[in-house]
């Protein structure tokens, strides 16, 4: 299982990616956030602190994911992304479309 | 840079009513500040082209901020603009990004096997995800009726578009579409709002020429407008795709049916089979052996037998026209009708006519007939009476001698309505006589160069062995049949009957 579930006190859903985001389980995460709008969710943190890798397919699927929670009128944060996959988002400028956290913690305080 | 010109800067963004310092330090209040470019005081500059922001210039004291200000703003402004670009960039990094994701999902969508609904409907979601339209629906053309009907939908009410267009409906974007095997756009009024792009899909099967089997049309524009130039490029460039999933999809659900459908055949077989009595039926009264085979998984071939009372059994068999599932029908329904029309009291031809009625209409909507041979054995008589309506192949195979033909009596069921069928009685040898029953199955087996089996090897094959038992008998010439040509092309059946 690559992707842990939980939910705070806040009923903020926080999703843990364990490994690497990548083209075999990409569509399985797109199928949890998918899930958790279809039930009503709209606060999601996806935590990488175990995520090592995220490759070109993992960031298309972040960009929908992203995308689709800010349609439904969600918030979607990502925490926990070690050095090389910040440094990932910031060559990549993607950072500037996420709202990146540094642990999970920061970002469920922010919501 | 405010350090470096010795000054303070501020940039502002006015966000409706509201200031916003953006960079900085706060000044602690909000100062009064101009609304409108063009109302700057000397020390507020509005910042071209990027409505609603000011840089504040607040110079060291002696030093006149309007020209300091004149200095910095193309500074900032360059900025800005780098900030824009990367800004733009980014974007169009994050567009590419869902373009390869959908191109991820079409390539899953193609490697599994999901029903021909499910596949359309992950596809609008996707690409109307990322294309950015509200409303989309996926035809799929229905070679028969030679209509695009609808497989998914996203974003229309039920009944506002109609499930079927005909292709030939050029008013409509979707029929010109796939008309064209073009991109068309155009306008759909009462359909859906603003513009339509209608993307012909296309599906090449390895070898073929690539042929449009459907189309995608998306509508309403989430940012309003035309499909740009982009947009309509990437729905191009998936349309094979998409057409590749579907046909995936399609062929996946029709190797199921097929898999359904050859198991219901297999089931039907056994079925059939087993409506036909075994020779155990006659134990103790006859030795029987019998062995039916079908060209297809069904066959129209038939027999059975019944105890008549005082000794006596009644035999039929007979071959319906053609063979497979109308055949097989036909045969069942000869089956029940003779399980109820051969008794102790009809004699054959009666029995024949009463079958005759039965089966009339079905014979007649369906245009098929039988050829059905029905004797009765009556061994305190000694003596074989039968009706043969237009069945050629039942012998007589004495002890010594040649084979004789019990000839027909009457044409076959199904080709005249009445007329009466005639019997004939035949002095029976017990005990050293055989009824041999079979069908053309049999005789008109070919081999390798074409040649059929034939009467003669049958007569030579049964004339050999008929001091053998049933079983050995109808083993021995249905070998020799099967060495000659193999399994059989047509419903072959073969009955041996001592009594």
């Amino acid at each position: 299982m690559a992707f842990s579930e939980q939910r705070d006190a806040n009923g903020v859903v926080v999703m843990a990616v364990e490994g690497q985001l990548v083209v075999a389980n990409r569509q399985e995460l797109k199928q949890l956030l998918q899930d958790g709008l279809d039930r009503g969710d709209r606060r999601f943190v996806l935590d990488f602190s175990s995520a090592a890798y995220i490759d070109s397919s993992g960031l298309g699927a972040l960009v929908s994911v992203n995308r689709k929670v800010r349609e439904a009128g969600g918030d979607l944060r990502l925490a926990g992304l070690n050095e090389d996959l910040t440094a990932l988002f910031e060559l990549t400028k993607l950072d500037t479309l996420f709202t990146i956290a540094a642990t999970p913690a920061e970002a469920l305080a922010g919501f | 840079m405010g350090a470096l010109a010795g000054a303070t800067l501020r940039l502002w963004r006015l966000d409706g009513e509201r200031w916003q310092l953006l960079a900085g330090s706060s000044p602690g209040t909000v100062p009064r500040a101009p609304r409108e470019a063009g109302q700057e005081a000397a020390s507020w500059l509005a910042v071209p082209e990027s409505p609603g922001l000011f840089l504040e210039v607040v110079p060291q004291e002696g030093k006149r901020a309007d020209e300091l200000a004149a200095r910095l703003l193309p500074v900032v402004q360059a900025l800005l603009d780098g900030e824009r670009a990367a800004s733009s960039l980014t974007n169009e990094l994050a567009a590419r990004y869902e373009e390869i994701d959908l191109l991820y999902t079409m390539g899953e969508l193609l490697g599994r096997s999901h029903s021909v609904e499910e596949v359309a409907s992950v596809i609008l979601r996707e690409v109307t995800a990322v294309v950015g339209a509200r409303r989309a629906g996926l035809r799929i053309h229905d070679a028969e009726t030679d209509l695009l009907r609808s497989v998914a939908t996203i974003g229309t009410e039920p009944g506002v578009i109609p499930e079927t267009v005909p292709v030939d409906r050029t008013e409509v974007v979707v029929a010109r579409a796939f008309q064209s095997g073009k991109i068309e756009t155009g306008t759909q009024p009462g359909w859906v709002p603003g513009q339509v792009l209608a993307v012909p899909i296309t599906y090449a099967a390895s070898g073929q020429p690539s042929r449009v089997i459907g189309t995608l049309a998306l509508a309403d524009r989430a940012g309003g407008g035309s499909f740009t130039r982009n947009e309509t490029k990437l729905v191009a460039a998936v349309a094979t795709q998409i057409g590749a999933a579907l046909e995936n999809a399609r062929l996946v659900a029709s190797e199921r049916g097929m898999q359904r459908m050859e198991r219901e055949l297999e089931l039907a077989h056994d079925l059939q089979l087993k409506l036909m009595p075994t020779p155990a039926v006659l134990q103790g009264e006859a030795e029987v052996a019998v062995q039916s085979r079908s060209a297809e998984s069904l066959g129209g071939d038939f027999y059975t037998f019944s105890r008549l009372g005082v000794g006596r059994i009644g035999v039929m068999l007979g071959d319906v026209s053609s063979h497979g599932f109308s055949a097989a029908l036909i045969a069942a329904q000869v089956m029940a009708a003779a399980g109820i029309h051969a008794n102790a009291t009809s004699p054959p031809d009666e029995t024949l006519a009463l079958l005759r009625d039965s089966l009339a209409d079905e014979l007649a909507t369906t245009e098929m007939y039988l050829t059905v041979f029905y004797g009765v054995l009556d061994p305190t008589a000694g003596r074989l009476t039968f009706s043969n309506a237009g069945h050629p192949y039942a012998y007589r195979v004495p002890r010594f001698g040649p084979p004789e033909c019990l000839e027909p009596t009457a044409p076959p069921l199904g080709l005249v309505d009445a007329g009466r069928f005639g019997r004939r009685i035949v002095p029976w040898h017990f005990n050293r006589d055989l009824l041999v029953l079979f069908t053309d199955g049999l005789v008109d087996q070919v081999n390798a160069a074409g040649e059929r089996y034939g009467m003669a090897r049958i007569m030579a094959r049964l004339e050999a062995g008929r001091n053998e038992s049933a079983d050995e008998l109808v083993a021995s010439v249905l070998d020799d049949v099967r060495a000659w040509g193999g399994d059989p092309d047509d419903d072959c059946t073969l009955l041996v009957l001592r009594m």
